[in-house]
């Protein structure tokens, strides 16, 4: 029998110790597989389902709580992944104290090209994946000219990457 | 000291309605297939772009305190925005718009998901968007170099060769050295207090000045 209670705690530290996506795999792998309350498959499962599903890919946590624990496993991850962002209010709050600070001017510029660096690391690696070769660069490179046209909505241009898809991995 | 003034002012008038926030969140939530990079580059467009709500420099503010949090950083992101349009009540109807409808969809996808796993047209589908969201997290990265760059010009040949080092440091660290981007952020912020902090409130008071210009330019 699945304890609620602990049920909720494990998705919530697992939440609390990632920063997004797929961070927090490992943490609850470990947790449910050895109080069995999951199998090997569902993770598998869940991921794939979340890809499928609009919204943030962390959200494979729900799919997860959904195929181990039916509707309450479902709603209980969506509330423990909720719980830990609310913690940039504390930021902010502390971001308005300070903001006039001089070396607080040189921190955000720092995280800021920082945010650059990372985006296009994350980019690359998103594209880079083992065994990409030309369709994926091909694939990438018009979405992101058409992208920088900026004429074309976002479904669509993710529509086009599914057509290509398709037809090119056939 | 000098005060700061508000980058962005919202008239009554131009704010959004709880319903209206609810529903652009609800679509926003229900378009973004692929992960991140699209929520993002929807985000972007529907808030700076199409309602001017905020502007590229206070998004940028926003996602450098999102990444500092556990957690999903764009639902933090999500926090952020819905409280500066509606408050309290805004965080709310913001987290359910974003979330609610895209969980729904998630669980029915659980209950069929069985009878589609093995079609091999939705793996071909899968395997274009991988790299199509990788499309979009270049461009992303790209508009956000914009308005630091450009701020970085208007202070001269030295802040913008240390602009530019620094990003292509961190891209490095991440991209092929796989570092953790909670380090490499870290790393950034220190690198960027010893590296840009003005020396004098002279210094930073020009230094706002060039930031409000880019801004406006921008605009």
């Amino acid at each position: 029998m699945i304890n609620p209670l602990l049920y909720f705690l494990i998705f919530l530290r697992a939440s609390l110790f990632s920063s997004g996506g797929l961070a927090n795999l490992p943490m609850l792998q470990q947790d449910l597989l050895g109080l069995k309350w999951a199998q090997h498959a569902d993770f598998g499962r869940a991921i794939a389902i979340s890809e499928l599903s609009p919204g943030p890919s962390g959200l494979w946590v729900i799919a997860l709580g959904y195929l181990t624990y039916g509707i309450p496993g479902a709603a209980l991850a969506f509330i423990a992944i909720i719980l830990p962002p609310l913690f940039v209010l504390v930021i902010s709050a502390i971001y308005d104290r300070i903001e006039r600070q001089r070396w607080v001017q040189g921190m955000m510029k720092g995280i800021t090209l920082a945010i650059v660096g990372i985006s296009l690391a994350s980019g690359w690696n998103l594209i880079q994946q083992p065994g990409a070769g030309w369709r994926e660069w091909a694939i990438a490179l018009c979405v992101f000219a058409l992208g920088l046209t900026q004429k074309f909505h976002v479904v669509i241009l993710l529509a086009l990457a599914g057509i290509a898809g398709f037809f090119l991995y056939h | 000291m000098r005060t700061l003034e508000p980058r962005t002012r919202i008239s009554p008038t131009t704010k959004p309605t709880l319903w209206q926030l609810l529903w652009i969140w609800g679509l926003i939530g229900l378009q973004s297939f692929g992960g991140g990079a699209s929520t993002q580059l929807l985000v972007q467009r529907t808030f700076i772009e199409k309602y001017q709500w905020m502007t590229m420099d206070e998004f940028l503010r926003f996602w450098g305190m999102c990444v500092t949090v556990p957690g999903i950083n764009l639902i933090a992101l999500t926090i952020l925005i819905g409280r500066k349009l509606g408050g309290l009540g805004g965080i709310v109807v913001s987290l359910i718009g974003m979330l609610f409808p895209s969980a729904l969809i998630t669980c029915l996808l659980a209950i069929g998901y069985a009878s589609i796993e093995h079609l091999p047209a939705m793996r071909s589908i899968q395997s274009g968007l991988v790299p199509a969201t990788g499309g979009m997290m270049l461009m992303i990265g790209l508009r956000f170099a914009k308005l630091p760059l450009q701020q970085a010009s208007k202070e001269g040949i030295r802040q913008m060769i240390l602009s530019i080092l620094l990003i292509a440091l961190c891209m490095i660290a991440v991209a092929f050295f796989h570092l953790s981007v909670m380090i490499v952020f870290l790393g950034a912020a220190l690198l960027g207090i010893v590296l840009f902090t003005p020396r004098t409130s002279k210094e930073a008071k020009e230094e706002q000045q060039a930031r409000d210009e880019s801004q406006k330019e921008m605009e």
